[in-house]
């Protein structure tokens, strides 16, 4: 089982060959809505193949956990601000991205650490994907014959392969099964997919992004704290409980129960939103299509993921202020959804 | 156990040899797979292929079971060094069909048990929503065995197994 190396975290956090890359990757909160510099990436690859030639394949490896990073970074910022144009597909699919990167990423170094705002990221990632509305999902089912592997480009053998495991790193790079000789067997519809980018789309199929499009107008900045807790309320309880349904509907209409009054409860969905920082004025007015209350909320204060607790969330526009507690709790904004 | 879990037991004529027999007619591949401790068993027919096909989780959760388990004689039941796998891009853990020894089945399961949380990360939300699917067929002292079929959560996956495991009669295989 591939564990993340402290050294490698240290050379990442330390090395001074790194320093220009690091310093770009620290600076995440200042990027709202750029990727990264073409230098960022230029200066890493550069360093990789400094590394290979010197057979340094710790920093080598530094150099790929980096490369992540600001894959997620920058996947993660482009992906919140094309949300801000209504671009909400978009949005998914980058969160997928940000989704596979840490995947990647999280046995050579631990996402959970408020490093580059990786904590950030794999508390909000979920949050973010759960409010989108997409249920089902085109998945191919295929039986693959032959992989190769992407290091050597030996075939994957059970007993007496090449040697390399798949996850781990080597010169600096991941190891990969490519997949040969498939044979498509279907394509089936499921909630659960392993790559979310084939939502199902159609003309009789509308969306509904109320809920992460309000999150996304609430936040100045994609790297702002916040959390939301999500109900059902049932709204319009059954009107004549425990009568059967091919019993005379109690109404006296002489009609079945079943075909009459019976109905199923209406459930709505409830949405409570707690911003870290407060949102701009003009959903807090109420010009959007949501109503919403700001109260105190009996949601737990949010922790701080982005290893900067001391520090307010950056600024956006120089307008914000951190949202202030009111007998220890934070104002939240509240909203429905049937 | 919590509702949305699938358990399935019922008594098999699987065994060590039968395996060993209907798989290979190399005498050493046969002898290896008649000596393990647990076997990794092809899926059912699956429909438009013919042959047998594993779970996609073969090659990988084959190096883990070795590498967390040395001391166990691990075999897979095929011929070919590369056998065909099922992929669904279906986001549940499908562990495959094991067949194992009575005594060696505690330490399996555990096995099984830390390759999911190796696979889920630190995520808790996609570790409380995971699903496992898995097919143990443990062979008992006696040469029968007995199959126990799991479809459901990821975190009661352990404790079910083992309870399952538990209540079949002690002991273990002679030669072990």
């Amino acid at each position: 089982m591939i564990k993340p190396d402290p050294q490698i975290r240290r050379i990442c956090l330390e090395d001074p060959r790194f320093g220009e890359a690091r310093d770009a990757l620290l600076a995440f909160k200042s990027r709202l809505d750029a990727p990264l510099s073409p230098t960022f990436w230029e200066g890493l690859k550069q360093q990789k193949i400094s590394a290979l030639a010197s057979r340094d394949q710790a920093a080598a490896k530094a150099c790929w956990c980096l490369e992540e990073v600001g894959r997620a970074q920058e996947r993660f910022v482009l992906g919140f601000a094309a949300a801000k144009r209504d671009d909400f597909y978009t949005f998914w699919c980058d969160l997928e991205r940000v989704e596979t990167a840490l995947h990647f990423l999280e046995p050579h170094y631990a996402t959970s650490l408020p490093d580059f705002g990786l904590r950030h990221l794999s508390l909000h990632l979920p949050r973010f994907q759960e409010l989108f509305p997409y249920r089902l999902f085109f998945s191919p089912g295929m039986i693959v014959k032959r992989f190769i592997c992407s290091i050597c480009g030996q075939p994957m053998k059970l007993r007496g392969g090449c040697g390399h495991i798949v996850g781990d790193i080597y010169n600096g790079e991941i190891c990969g099964q490519v997949l040969k000789d498939i044979q498509l067997l279907e394509v089936s519809i499921v909630d659960k997919p392993v790559q979310k980018y084939s939502v199902l789309f159609g003309p009789d199929i509308a969306y509904d992004y109320g809920p992460v499009r309000y999150v996304v107008q609430g936040l100045r900045s994609p790297w702002h704290e916040w959390q939301c807790e999500i109900s059902e309320i049932v709204e319009a309880p059954e009107r004549f409980p425990g009568t059967s349904p091919d019993a005379g509907c109690p109404c006296e209409s002489g009609q079945h129960y079943e075909a009459c009054c019976k109905r199923k409860p209406r459930v709505r969905r409830h949405y409570e939103v707690l911003f870290g920082v407060y949102p701009p004025a003009e959903l807090a007015a109420g010009t959007t299509n949501w109503s919403f209350i700001v109260k105190g909320s009996p949601v737990a204060k949010p922790q701080d993921t982005t290893g900067d607790a001391a520090e307010p969330a950056a600024a956006g526009d120089g307008q914000e202020q951190a949202a202030p507690e009111r007998h220890g709790r934070k104002p939240s904004l509240s909203m429905d959804r049937r | 156990m919590t509702d949305d879990t699938q358990v399935h037991i019922e008594s098999s004529n699987l065994t060590f040899e039968a395996v060993a027999a209907r798989t290979t007619s190399d005498l050493a591949l046969r002898r290896r797979l008649a000596e393990a401790h647990v076997v990794f068993l092809p899926l059912g027919p699956v429909q438009g292929f013919e042959g047998d096909v594993f779970t996609g989780a073969l090659a990988d959760l084959y190096e883990f079971v070795r590498t967390e388990g040395p001391t166990l004689r691990v075999e897979v039941a095929s011929e070919s060094d590369e056998p065909a796998v099922l992929i669904l891009h279906w986001e549940f853990l499908d562990l495959g069909r094991f067949l194992v020894m009575k005594a060696a089945a505690p330490l399996i399961i555990g096995i099984l048990a830390n390759y999911i949380w190796s696979k889920l990360g630190s995520n808790t939300r996609k570790r409380r929503a995971a699903r496992v699917r898995c097919e143990i067929t443990t062979q008992l002292p006696d040469g029968s065995s007995r199959m126990a079929r799991y479809d459901g959560p990821a975190d009661t996956f352990e404790k079910t197994m083992r309870d399952i495991a538990a209540q079949a009669p002690t002991g273990g295989r002679e030669d072990t």
